[in-house]
């Protein structure tokens, strides 16, 4: 029943989309010079341009997206509890979350390049469907290797899929203000994690295993594969030019498939001779990794001083709440001010406040320390999309995006791996504390290196294509016509 | 593969053999700090394979989660905060394994 209503849904999609691409005339370049401004977005209540429904569909994606991410910690306690159903070793877990952050590392530039060929819209058919099905076989899992499956490579698949080529999407909907935008669904990723880490701990203790992954997978798959019907890949596909456009900026316009396909190809390959290319993903896994230690131990740490478990925990909730403002504010402050100098301050934020640790022996210090490590920490993940606008204009990002998060989520297995054999040797929580203070303070100091980021690194990208191939052509030709 | 400054010239052959350069802005920072990071896990790895072959009663294991720093000690669940003591019986010794002696191997240090 299910696999027929998806059939149907796919083709109705598709349908839509033929039907649009027909009447835009994807396939005849000179009738679409210029632009149809009878825009959908004028249609929607207050004159409320469609980026900003865009920005409430990839917020909602994010916030069922961060669930993935909560549900590893979340179930390390039923899973490991010698009296019940499962009654697994913390290695064979610990494995299965290490296995999670590799996959969703490997498969982060690949599901990039799957959202800059196939579009975003499809990778939000595909997460749906992905999302939901996971969620049901982990409700029946009984044996290790189909965790290692449903979770480790199902959901790693998931939620790579959620982080980049969702995430990336929202570059193509804004000229201007896209700091606000990607503070947004930053935020709302934050928001996601408060809210379902104490939700999938309600529904374990309420309804069980199966009832809690079977619901959460229902409700997430269900939600993600109707939003594929309002959402759209970019603006030209509802006839409207992205939100802040001014004259001053090239027309958006459809090509034929060739033509999409060589613009991607010829971006990506200027994008790669870039320095900053190798050094984001590598500043993105440095700040990761800085982080990735805190939020794994920060609580042993404070157990290890007295503290009961669940006034330990309390700190990681400080953490993600302060979190969501500076993710907030960071991508707005970047476009304002340069990302650079916001990377370098949030680095040092996250790095300098990890020496509070040393001393810390009461509770308030515990949480005080969780109040400013939240604020760097938010603010250490938030810049990057800003960042890449500033960098590399405003083309399809989300392969150059998958590799930064490749970064991200390598740094989160050196964290896992590195510090548990750092802490197996010295048997001190001291040295892996150094460690994390290490990786952030050398992100910032990467950062520095980094060309400042008021002008483009590719500005003249567009040179390397066939005149028939470029947006600057059309708006000359616009212009003209006008 | 030729590292000149901050840039790796990369050279491959295209076509009917013919041989291309393909310069790359692998930026020096980057060249650096990787291999530093792989460098170090050999280090600690190859580290706690020695401790673990001189001690058979610890357990070499990528702590996660809420494994606490003494050895032996974890949480067998959050809801009642009782730790148990993990048994040491059937425990691999990571120096016998391939990627206990790779670690060893690896190290200049071993």
């Amino acid at each position: 029943m299910g696999t027929v209503a998806l059939v149907c849904l796919s083709f109705a999609l598709k349908k839509c989309e033929c039907k649009a691409s027909i009447k835009k005339g994807k396939y005849n370049l000179a009738s679409i010079a210029k632009p149809n401004l009878k825009t959908i977005a004028t249609r929607l209540p207050g004159g409320v341009h469609y980026s900003w429904v865009i920005v409430g569909i990839l917020a909602t994606v994010q916030i069922i997206g961060s669930s993935i991410g909560m549900a590893a910690g979340v179930v390390v306690a039923p899973l490991s509890d010698p009296e019940g159903d499962f009654g697994w070793s913390i290695r064979t877990i610990g494995a299965a979350l290490m296995v999670y952050y590799l996959v969703g590392a490997v498969f982060a530039p690949v599901s990039g390049w799957l959202g800059d060929r196939f579009g975003a819209r499809r990778m939000l058919l595909a997460g749906g469907i992905l999302y939901g099905s996971s969620m049901l076989l982990l409700g029946i899992i009984n044996k290790p290797w189909q965790f290692y499956l449903t979770f480790s490579v199902m959901l790693a698949l998931t939620q790579s899929i959620s982080r980049v080529p969702l995430m990336a999407a929202i570059n193509l909907w804004f000229s201007r203000r896209l700091g606000l935008g990607v503070g947004i669904l930053l935020a709302a990723g934050g928001v996601g994690m408060a809210i379902m880490a104490p939700l999938v701990g309600i529904l374990i203790e309420t309804t069980g295993w199966q009832g809690t992954f079977w619901i959460i997978g229902s409700a997430g798959g269900g939600i993600l594969i109707l939003l594929t019907l309002i959402f759209r890949n970019r603006p030209v596909d509802i006839d409207i030019q992205p939100y802040g456009a001014g004259p001053g900026d090239p027309s958006v316009f459809k090509m034929t498939e060739a033509m999409e396909s060589l613009r991607i190809k010829v971006y990506n390959q200027h994008i790669r001779r870039t320095k900053a290319f190798w050094n984001l993903p590598l500043i993105h896994g440095l700040g990761c990794a800085g982080h990735g230690i805190i939020l794994i131990y920060s609580i042993p740490i404070a157990v290890e001083q007295g503290i009961s478990l669940i006034s330990a925990a309390f700190i990681l909730s400080l953490i993600s709440l302060f979190s969501v403002g500076s993710r907030f504010m960071t991508p707005i402050m970047a476009e304002r001010f340069g990302g650079k100098p916001v990377m370098v301050a949030a680095l040092f934020v996250q790095g300098v406040t990890v020496f509070a640790l040393f001393g810390a022996s009461d509770i308030w210090m515990f949480y005080l320390f969780g109040v400013l490590f939240g604020i760097g920490f938010g603010g250490e993940m938030s810049a990057y999309m800003v960042v890449n606008r500033q960098y590399f204009g405003s083309g399809p990002i989300a392969r150059t995006y998958g590799f930064q998060t490749m970064g991200a989520l390598a740094g989160h297995a050196v964290a896992t791996g590195l510090a548990g054999l750092v802490i197996f040797v010295t048997g001190s929580f001291g040295p892996i504390l150094i460690l994390s203070i290490v990786f952030s303070l050398v992100g910032a100091l990467v950062v520095l290196t980094l060309e400042p980021t008021h002008q483009m690194l590719i500005p003249d990208w567009e040179e390397s294509l066939p005149q028939e191939a470029r947006y600057n052509r059309t708006m000359t030709a616009a212009s003209s016509a006008d | 593969m030729v590292i000149q400054g901050s840039y790796v010239q990369v050279e491959r052959i295209v076509g009917k053999g013919e041989l291309m350069t393909d310069q790359r802005a692998i930026p020096i920072s980057f060249v650096i700090v990787v291999p530093m990071i792989i460098a170090l896990f050999i280090f600690f790895g190859a580290w706690a394979v020695s401790v673990d072959a001189s001690n058979h009663n610890r357990e070499l294991t990528f702590a996660i989660g809420n494994r606490a720093v003494n050895e032996g000690l974890r949480f067998s669940s959050e809801a009642s905060l009782q730790p148990t003591t993990e048994s040491s019986e059937n425990i691999e010794i990571a120096a016998d394994t391939w990627w206990g002696q790779s670690l060893l191997y690896a190290c200049p240090l071993h």
